[in-house]
């Protein structure tokens, strides 16, 4: 999976406002999402660790998201979460917020609903990873921030450290799990 | 989102007897990967000298995963980490050296390091012990800790329930660390003691030790006595007088300890009063001679 035209776009990263704006529903399933989803499959190749990425991530306020877990390129358009169950402590990484890793409480299982590319309605069960996934991109969406999912005390920590993460991208510095609680 | 690099989502298992099977059922519940699992070899068992996978295999084929014999052979598989529970088997440094290890271990230690702990922490009397996570080194389970949960000893508890308590307490302990993603592993800290294999004649009844002790023997499973000349089993039996000694039969208590369920030599286990009524003791007849 990957196209002839795409091309690799920079993540907007912490403090870009297009991260905390809402994407609108695609009302129109054509060529430019296409093009769109080639993109986000490039960028996603290119980055750290990535697994998933959102539309918004570069700048593009469409409800998109792509995924790959296992080399099998996914993508959803328009997605909601229909159902959801369980809890699940999980550490989330963010290509936006390069360099942190925070503990964060959600469900563990989600049913997810939306669009394919050819524009037909698919469900998709997923818990663990996946699952957390789904609910981190998704928050993508809606302009929401792993950083908006935290207590006030592990968000003061969190932003703290992702500070110092920014300050000192060239020192070598140890690396901290921002436990919950 | 990203997946954190020091987050194992690939494992390869590495066990063998009946309380390595559910930390695996548990792993693959929770969605993680499991690229292979590595268990002895079979063994030959029983009257036809058939082949007998161990209960490892049996429960890795039947989740569909592949199995193999050799430490090697699943080096070279792209996992993220180890993860081993009772395997049986050492695993060496240039093993560790290709792929980073977890151990779940049942004590907390540094405390009962080696093969025994569970059946140490109850001769010992612990009130306490427990399950934890550490990473493998070259020593005996002397690796750094992630975690560990705590475990009380019921004081009539046996070995086999207390295990099964452990390993369930373990695999919840596991699943939960895989899936947070391995934090920092401290130093074990405290005296370190060793939980010695038990030999065959370490399960002999000790009459002139109290009671307590001997009760702790008999929860261990596996302790003997002799009647008449004959090795018997006593399988189960309740503490009356944990300070008593002494080796002679009053009704159905000898030494402070009421005998429950015994087996004499070459017959099924019994209950007290059918072994009383069959081979009629005499009052304060001896056992252990």
């Amino acid at each position: 999976m990957s196209s002839l035209a795409g091309m690799a776009y920079t993540i907007r990263t912490f403090g870009d406002p297009v991260l905390k704006s809402k994407a609108a529903a695609v009302t129109d399933i054509d060529g430019k999402v296409a093009r769109l989803v080639d993109e986000m499959f490039d960028t996603l190749y290119a980055s750290d660790n990535g697994i998933g990425l959102a539309a918004p991530q570069i700048g593009v306020q469409k409800q998109v998201f792509v995924w790959d877990m296992e080399d099998e390129p996914l993508v959803i358009i328009n997605p909601e979460i229909v159902e959801s169950s369980g809890e699940l402590v999980y550490d989330e990484g963010c290509l936006s917020i390069p360099g942190l890793y925070a503990e964060i409480l959600r469900p563990e299982t989600v049913l997810l609903r939306g669009l394919d590319l050819d524009g037909n309605t698919f469900e998709v069960e997923a818990d663990g990873l996946e699952g957390r996934l789904f609910q981190h991109e998704l928050d993508h969406l809606h302009g929401v921030l792993m950083f908006d999912r935290m207590s006030p005390e592990q968000r003061k920590e969190a932003l703290a450290e992702y500070e110092r993460i920014v300050a000192g991208a060239a020192t070598n510095a140890p690396k901290r799990r921002l436990r919950l609680r | 989102m990203t997946a954190n690099p020091d987050h194992p989502r690939r494992l390869v298992y590495f066990g063998t007897p009946d309380m390595a099977v559910p930390p695996l059922e548990a792993l693959v519940r929770a969605g993680f990967d499991v690229s292979a699992v590595v268990t002895r070899v079979d063994k030959r068992r029983g009257r036809g000298g058939d082949l007998m996978p161990s209960p490892v295999k049996r429960a890795a084929m039947a989740l569909g995963l592949p199995v193999l014999h050799s430490v090697d052979d699943a080096l070279g598989l792209g996992a993220d980490l180890g993860v081993v529970v009772a395997f049986g088997q050492l695993i060496r440094p240039p093993a560790l050296a290709a792929l980073p290890m977890v151990n779940l271990h049942f004590s907390l230690l540094p405390r009962w390091r080696g093969a025994a702990p569970v059946e140490r922490a109850i001769l010992a009397g612990d009130e306490a012990t427990g399950v934890c996570l550490m990473r493998l080194d070259e020593g005996l389970d002397t690796g750094p800790l992630y975690a560990c949960s705590e475990v009380p000893i019921d004081p009539d508890a046996t070995a086999g329930a207390l295990r099964d308590r452990l390993v369930e307490v373990g695999s919840a302990l596991l699943v939960e660390q895989l899936v947070a993603g391995l934090g920092v592993a401290h130093a074990q800290q405290g005296e370190a003691t060793y939980a010695a294999k038990l030999h065959a004649d370490d399960f002999r009844l000790d009459w002139s030790r109290p009671a307590t002790e001997r009760h702790r023997l008999v929860r261990v499973g596996g302790a003997f006595t002799t009647f008449r000349g004959r090795r018997m089993k006593v399988l189960a039996a309740d503490l009356v007088e944990p300070a008593a000694v002494g080796n002679g039969l009053v009704g159905d208590v000898v030494g402070g300890l009421r005998l429950v369920t015994v087996q004499p030599e070459s017959k099924s286990p019994m209950p007290f009063d059918a072994f009383a009524r069959g081979m009629r003791p005499t009052p304060g007849e001896e056992l252990g001679g």
